[in-house]
């Protein structure tokens, strides 16, 4: 074989090799991906069905055993990491649709089961209800404020569905909420929003996020009120202790170190504290 | 589609790979020794200009200034017709008795006035230095130990953008440094087929024999290299004869340029298609005229794509922040799930280290040791932005023939 021939052939060896590294190294990543995504939903699925059980062991014991440790908090992780997957198309498109119905499955059982703890329980779990559709402008810009809200909020459950998702479950449950409106629409407790909503048009529909902003509020200026307070300059280790309608408690320590409970009664019209 | 894409990206890859591949095999070593006064050929250099008052005195001053014995080297003027004060300007030179001055009327193209000067040359060699451009005093003296070389019958220099001063001339200089190592792998395989304005010099042996320079879609320079490589005329690269030339300052005219040399140099190779896979035509006639159009390519497909791979996110980065504010959050948590990579970004990625690396060698050829400069990313911006304009139109023009004029 002359030199020339010689030359071209290394020339392609080395190409194909680097073309094989790549494409062997995608793979690599790729599979890693899958591996972490199903991983990731194998310990959803056992987070789910040991909540149940533990739910139905503990029917008839007081919720506090329950608390909110009984959801699975990976449910967000997962669909971060599904929706990021199906962005960058690091997993076939096929694979992805098939664990996105394994997602929305999951987020149906996870979305129940939190109702039924909340019933029984008489606790309240903030959830939003997303749905979304593929080729949306308005959709992607939804998905940046609700991903705002998880980091400012995390104990905030967010469902999102995909509504071009060919699934029966999917239908059934989008059917609960009669959907008719384009996306996105979102669902909190049972009222139903459609169009685009801001970060701050989101906040203001949760109870919760007004009540929590409100009550921080409202202590922030009991506390001013506490401090400006002449009889109460003497004593130490102001606590605050609960919330409960216009009621707040407090405990504290007087001057032989004895601690005691204190109630502030908020007047909502005048704006101002009275305590006994 | 995505098929056609990997290959031609293979191609592309293969092509680069062996210019690399010949860029590091052992040159001959043909610069030894010391040049003996027999050595140095008579040497005639032709400047042809048109409405060059401005740069010609300089170019003039850096061919008197070569270290070469002046009773050796001939200097003429070719005032193709301006109308501007270039006559007038010469006239300094009137009688220096190393420089002639003709004068003769405008016929549209470099070539006619580069042939009407050679019926006047009787040199050993001749050569060609554009208005625009100007020597390094030890240029004409490196080429000397090329031509000791009875089979060398041209010699080609290393081309440098001089004194940029504008963002388009800087990345023009990085783009010219990639091409020394071009020019130095194609010069290893004797697989030169353009033989530049600025400063070639060959064997008048050449014009004698493979006959003047030809009408050649404005690119003369790329038509006369063929004609050569046709006939198995060996044609050498001095990296050590450093030649500084001026890019254009401004966008229209890099373009029209640009369109010009791809326009010539698909046409020219598409004449001499003839050497295409011939045994005898080796490298250049199997790889480097066949894929060389590939080169072109690989700035204006995958300069493009990998510049809006790394634009992409920034857009989605911002449309976040306009809707939801900015909110920095700093996460030690690092998950290699949201490493991603495909294929054409990691390609992009290795074609832009090639594009680099390439240019490093290239400046070694002459010395200059700069490695991270701003030319690099100017010359990125250029070939994404602009590059694919003037690849376009050429391409468009060679497929219905339309021809560039020539200024």
């Amino acid at each position: 074989m002359n030199k020339e021939k010689k030359k071209y052939i290394i020339v392609f060896i080395i190409t194909v090799g680097i073309f094989l590294g790549v494409f062997a190294l995608v793979e690599f990543l790729d599979s890693k991906k899958r591996e972490s995504i199903s991983s990731l939903q194998r310990s959803i699925t056992m987070d789910l069905i040991a909540s149940e059980t533990q739910f139905e062991l503990l029917k008839n014991t007081p919720c506090k055993a329950i608390g909110g440790s009984i959801l699975s908090r990976q449910l967000g992780d997962l669909g971060e990491k599904l929706s990021y997957a199906e962005e960058t198309q690091g997993i076939k498109k096929e694979e992805i649709i098939e664990l996105k119905k394994y997602y929305s499955l999951l987020q149906v059982k996870d979305y129940l089961l939190s109702e039924e703890v909340a019933q029984k329980c008489n606790i309240d779990i903030a959830s939003i209800i997303y749905f979304y559709e593929q080729d949306c402008p308005n959709c992607i810009k939804q998905g940046y404020v609700l991903n705002e809200l998880k980091r400012k909020y995390p104990w905030l459950r967010i469902y999102s569905f995909d509504l071009n998702l060919d699934f029966s479950i999917l239908e059934t449950f989008s059917g609960l909420y009669e959907i008719t409106e384009d996306a996105p629409i979102i669902i909190i407790g049972d009222k139903k929003y459609s169009g685009f909503k801001s970060v701050e048009e989101v906040e203001a529909y949760i109870p919760d996020i007004t009540f929590k902003k409100e009550l921080e509020k409202i202590k922030l200026a009991s506390k001013v009120f506490l401090e400006q307070d002449e009889k109460f300059s003497v004593i130490k280790d102001i606590t605050f202790v609960s919330y409960e309608g216009d009621k707040i408690f407090y405990t504290y320590k007087d001057e032989k170190g004895t601690l005691k409970d204190l109630v502030l009664q908020f007047n909502r019209e005048k704006n101002t504290f009275s305590y006994n | 589609m995505d098929y056609f894409f990997y290959v031609f990206l293979f191609i592309t890859l293969y092509f680069e790979i062996f210019l690399l591949i010949s860029f590091f095999e052992k040159d001959e070593e043909q610069n030894k020794g010391t040049l003996l006064s027999e050595d140095y050929l008579t040497v005639t250099i032709m400047v042809p200009c048109f409405n060059e008052e401005t740069t010609v005195l300089r170019t003039i001053h850096s061919l008197k200034d070569l270290e070469y014995p002046k009773e050796k080297l001939k200097i003429m003027i070719i005032d193709d017709g301006s109308t501007d004060n270039t006559w007038s300007v010469i006239q300094v030179f009137k009688n220096d008795p190393q420089i002639v001055l003709i004068q003769k009327e405008n016929e549209g193209s470099k070539f006619a006035a580069l042939n009407h000067a050679l019926e006047y040359i009787d040199s050993d060699l001749v050569g060609v230095l554009d208005a625009d451009s100007w020597v390094s005093p030890n240029a004409l003296t490196e080429y000397m130990y090329f031509f000791r070389d009875p089979e060398v019958m041209a010699t080609i220099p290393s081309m440098v953008i001089a004194e940029p001063d504008s963002i388009l001339r800087k990345a023009q200089k990085a783009e010219y440094d990639v091409g020394l190592f071009a020019r130095k792998a194609f010069a290893n395989i004797n697989a030169i087929y353009i033989t530049p304005g600025p400063f070639s010099v060959f064997r008048k042996y050449v014009f004698d024999t493979l006959g003047p320079y030809k009408e050649a879609h404005h690119t003369e320079d790329a038509e006369i290299a063929l004609r050569m490589q046709k006939n198995f005329y060996k044609i050498a690269y001095s990296e050590r004869s450093v030649v500084y030339t001026v890019g254009p300052k401004h966008l229209r005219p890099l373009i029209k340029q640009r369109v010009r040399w791809v326009y010539g140099f698909i046409k020219n190779v598409f004449d001499y298609r003839g050497l295409f896979f011939k045994k005898e035509y080796k490298e250049l006639g199997s790889i480097i005229l066949p894929l060389g159009i590939f080169r072109v390519f690989i700035t204006v497909v995958l300069f493009p794509l990998s510049m809006w791979l790394i634009i992409i996110p920034w857009i989605k980065y911002f449309k976040k922040i306009a809707i939801v504010g900015y909110n920095p959050e700093f996460s030690w948590t690092f998950d290699w799930f949201y490493v991603h990579f495909d294929q054409v970004q990691i390609f992009s990625v290795i074609g832009i280290f090639l594009v680099i690396f390439t240019m490093w060698v290239g400046r070694e050829l002459i010395g200059d040791k700069r490695k991270y400069t701003i030319d690099i990313l100017y010359m990125f911006i250029m070939y994404t932005f602009i590059a694919p304009l003037w690849l376009i139109k050429s391409s468009w023009n060679a497929l219905w023939s339309k021809k560039e004029t020539w200024r």
